[in-house]
């Protein structure tokens, strides 16, 4: 069936051909641009008459296609795979730190002083520029709440009577491994910007033309927006009063179980189709202070054996895409 | 000896080998790809336009194959693909490889079809 004309004056076949277009919308934009026309020409081609709506082979295909186009997109990026992996993993340390900001939740045995607007603000502004790239902003932020949470048990603070500074009172070590792998991971990444810059300059200096791609494969990639959702989602179930007192209900903790297990079966399926271990590193170092909390029992998961099952399943999700980057990086 | 040529040979999967096999005979488009396929395998391997698009991606990155030239029909571009001598190779050794592992069965159990009691 046509209606109307599309580019080029051909005949345009609704609806079908705008369901093409959704379905292409899984592929990144650059993609698009370049080769979308050609797909859904193909589409149309190979759909024959008659045809109104898509069929579930060739959305399922159009949906793993923009996916694994994704992936390798972001593996052929400049940016050494150890350093996007570590990018990514403190950028979801961060990330889920917001959110736990923002429902008010801290841990077992630790405390809020004073008001936590300031915290808040600091979260938001470090999601704000890991999610640039930006790493050199990131390392007073993640070094003033790295030492802020442990000023307890660092220096020996009189917490409650001392001023109300800036982030939570942690009063056990366990607390502290997502602070202090973040400060570590950014101050890491910092380090590795300024080597590839002075590796830039010089090479700049010695040859003219050589120096573009040295400093492509210095800069951090920018995150999706998309990512915001996460925070966004925790104001919202604080707002309906889903995330429980402290953050911690059955609603929010099964929310967050669906959405890492999701994330992490996405993770496996890039590692497959993208042949790089990057999404394997951001996953245990996402995954590492939780497992640190879990095995000193201060687990944010509900005890028990559905927090057995919990952290089985996250475990063997992350086993799943170390080995999966094993074996592709072994046949590469 | 043949299983361990069968074993140190990389798997191919199969759009894979029926993509290169199609490009064989000279440059195609993609649904040329696809109809080539399908008749070159009874019917059997339909290709969905996404996976066919990603493994020619994945083929243009790898150097089986390259675009040979493109064209607009209707408005659309359209791309042609060659296989390179490095696919031919590639599906060559891929063909010699299962007819191989054929073999393996075959010659044992084609001597005695039509012997065997009923």
């Amino acid at each position: 069936m046509s209606a109307g004309t599309a580019a080029g004056g051909r005949p345009r076949r609704f609806p079908l051909e705008t369901w093409y277009e959704l379905l292409l919308r899984a592929y990144p934009a650059g993609y698009r641009e370049a080769h979308g026309a050609e797909v859904v020409g193909t589409l149309l081609e190979a759909s024959g008459p008659g045809r109104r709506l898509p069929s579930l082979r060739e959305s399922a295909g159009l949906l793993v296609g923009g996916f694994t186009a994704r992936a390798r997109r972001v593996a052929d990026g400049p940016t050494p795979w150890w350093a996007d992996g570590l990018h990514l993993g403190v950028f979801t340390l961060a990330v889920i730190n917001l959110a736990y900001a923002i429902t008010g939740f801290t841990g077992a045995g630790d405390a809020w002083v004073a008001s936590r607007a300031g915290w808040v603000a600091g979260s938001v502004l470090l999601v704000l520029v890991l999610l640039r790239g930006w790493v050199w902003p990131a390392v007073p932020l993640v070094l003033a709440g790295a030492f802020g949470v442990s000023r307890h048990l660092l220096f020996d603070f009189d917490a409650l009577g001392w001023m109300p500074i800036y982030a939570p009172i942690y009063s056990n070590w366990a607390s502290l491994t997502p602070y202090w792998l973040l400060a570590g991971g950014v101050i890491a990444l910092a380090v590795r910007s300024s080597l590839a810059a002075r590796s830039s300059s010089a090479t700049r200096a010695s040859a003219e033309g050589g120096s573009s791609a040295a400093g492509a494969s210095r800069g951090l990639r920018a995150r999706s927006w998309r990512w915001l959702a996460i925070p966004v989602a925790a104001l919202v179930f604080t707002g309906l009063g889903l995330a429980g007192h402290w953050g911690f209900s059955s609603v929010w903790t099964l929310a967050r179980a669906g959405l890492e297990g999701g994330l992490l079966l996405a993770g496996v399926g890039a590692t497959a189709v993208a042949r790089s271990p990057r999404w394997a590193l951001a996953a245990a170092i996402y995954l590492l202070p939780g497992a640190v909390s879990a095995a000193g029992h201060l687990s944010l998961q509900p005890r028990g054996s559905l927090d057995t099952i919990y952290w089985a399943v996250l475990t063997a999700l992350l086993a799943v895409m170390a080995a999966t980057a094993y074996r592709v990086r072994a046949r590469t | 000896m043949v299983a361990a040529m069968i074993k140190r040979s990389p798997l191919m999967s199969e759009p894979t080998y029926f993509i290169l096999a199609a490009l064989l005979d000279g440059p195609l488009h993609g649904y040329g790809v696809i109809k080539r396929a399908e008749e070159q395998s009874d019917g059997r391997v339909r290709l969905a336009v996404g996976t066919l698009y990603g493994a020619l991606d994945r083929m243009t990155g790898n150097g089986q194959i390259v675009v040979d030239r493109e064209e607009t029909v209707d408005g659309r571009p359209r791309r042609y693909f060659r296989i390179t001598d490095e696919g031919r190779h590639a599906v060559t050794q891929e063909a010699e490889r299962m007819e191989q592992a054929a073999r393996i069965v075959t010659r044992r159990t084609m001597p005695r079809t039509g012997t065997a009691p009923a």
